[in-house]
């Protein structure tokens, strides 16, 4: 059987085509790593409880769970507290504990004054939403303050650890809570999210 | 009828194959790159498995560098919002847990992240992906 030209050139085509992305799977990949990626996994033993926070509506108190990370980052995570154990609550209310395990937000604490982290809750169920602030201040830091969208400015309270956490009710955007950080020598720094 | 000379058809063929080689190299790449559920535009993010692939726990995350300080992950389950996280500072690592937000089915769900002038919101998808 002989071939018409149109149709060996339409055979080159799908098989330039398919080299094409062969080639592309072969040589085209996910970069590698950083080089120094920071681990979020707790060491051992490093955890801590830190400042705890009223929920705007009756329930278990929040709690802020700081660790130092394999890759000795300082991490901080928000729960919430049951006879002194720290753990999570579902959409049913039940509460579940939670390890320290690889959950926390980090950061160099030696090159940032502050962790700062807002984790998001929509509406679930019967429960409203919220929004929480927490983090942890660095050793040169002497405050920390939030302002509401009314203008009033709100002290965070640093426990041991120089963790601290506001829970807030409402879906508030991370614009609307500004953060004041006042450090050692007077110098003040505003984290405004953007 | 005139009959087109093997020289003309040739110079007709070829340009056409260099722009099928270049255009299938451009989407085998695209695809490629989406596909990974983890990836470094700049810095490592996109979604991490917990224990196990079923287990229920699974994390959107954005790790620092490249300058920027404002960091966004946030989850998604069959296509609804379980909850997020967002993070500021130059070295700050985003990393919304599911289990912080309630008990979702992992394979599909979804973390939509972002990084202030790096990379712009987008979604990377459980490996096993069942939604």
């Amino acid at each position: 059987m002989r071939l018409t030209p149109a149709a060996k050139t339409a055979a080159a085509l799908v098989a330039t085509a398919a080299l094409g992305v062969s080639a592309a799977s072969a040589f085209v990949g996910p970069s590698p790593p950083a080089p120094t990626p920071q681990s979020p996994i707790a060491q051992a033993g490093s955890e801590r409880i830190g400042q705890t926070a009223h929920d705007p509506r009756p329930g278990l108190l929040w709690a802020v769970r700081s660790y130092v990370s394999t890759s000795g980052g300082s991490c901080v995570e928000a729960g919430r507290l049951k006879n002194g154990r720290f753990g999570q609550i579902d959409a049913g209310q039940a509460f579940r504990d939670t390890p320290a395990e690889q959950a926390g937000a980090c950061a160099d604490l030696g090159k940032d004054p502050a962790i700062l982290a807002i984790n998001h809750y929509p509406a679930s169920g019967q429960d409203a939403p919220r929004t929480v602030l927490f983090g942890q201040a660095g050793a040169d830091v002497t405050d920390v303050a939030v302002t509401g969208s009314s203008g009033a400015e709100r002290r965070l309270v640093k426990g041991l650890t120089g963790a601290f956490i506001l829970p807030l009710e409402g879906a508030l955007a991370p614009t609307d809570l500004p953060v004041q950080i006042t450090l050692v020598n007077g110098k003040r720094l505003t984290y405004d999210w953007r | 009828m005139p009959s087109r000379s093997p020289a003309a058809t040739s110079r007709r063929t070829v340009p056409l194959l260099v722009l099928a080689l270049v255009c299938s190299f451009s989407f085998g790449a695209i695809v490629r790159i989406a596909a990974a559920d983890y990836h470094v535009t700049c810095v490592g993010h996109g979604f991490v498995h917990g224990g196990s692939l079923s287990d229920g726990s699974f994390f959107g995350r954005v790790e620092p560098g490249c300058g920027s300080s404002l960091r966004n992950c946030h989850l998604y389950t069959w296509g609804s919002y379980i909850g997020g996280q967002t993070v500021t500072g130059s070295t700050a690592t985003c990393n919304a847990w599911s289990w912080n937000f309630g008990n979702y089915t992992e394979c599909a769900s979804t973390t939509h992240v972002s990084n202030q002038g790096v990379f712009s919101n987008h979604v990377h998808k459980a490996s096993n992906w069942c939604g």
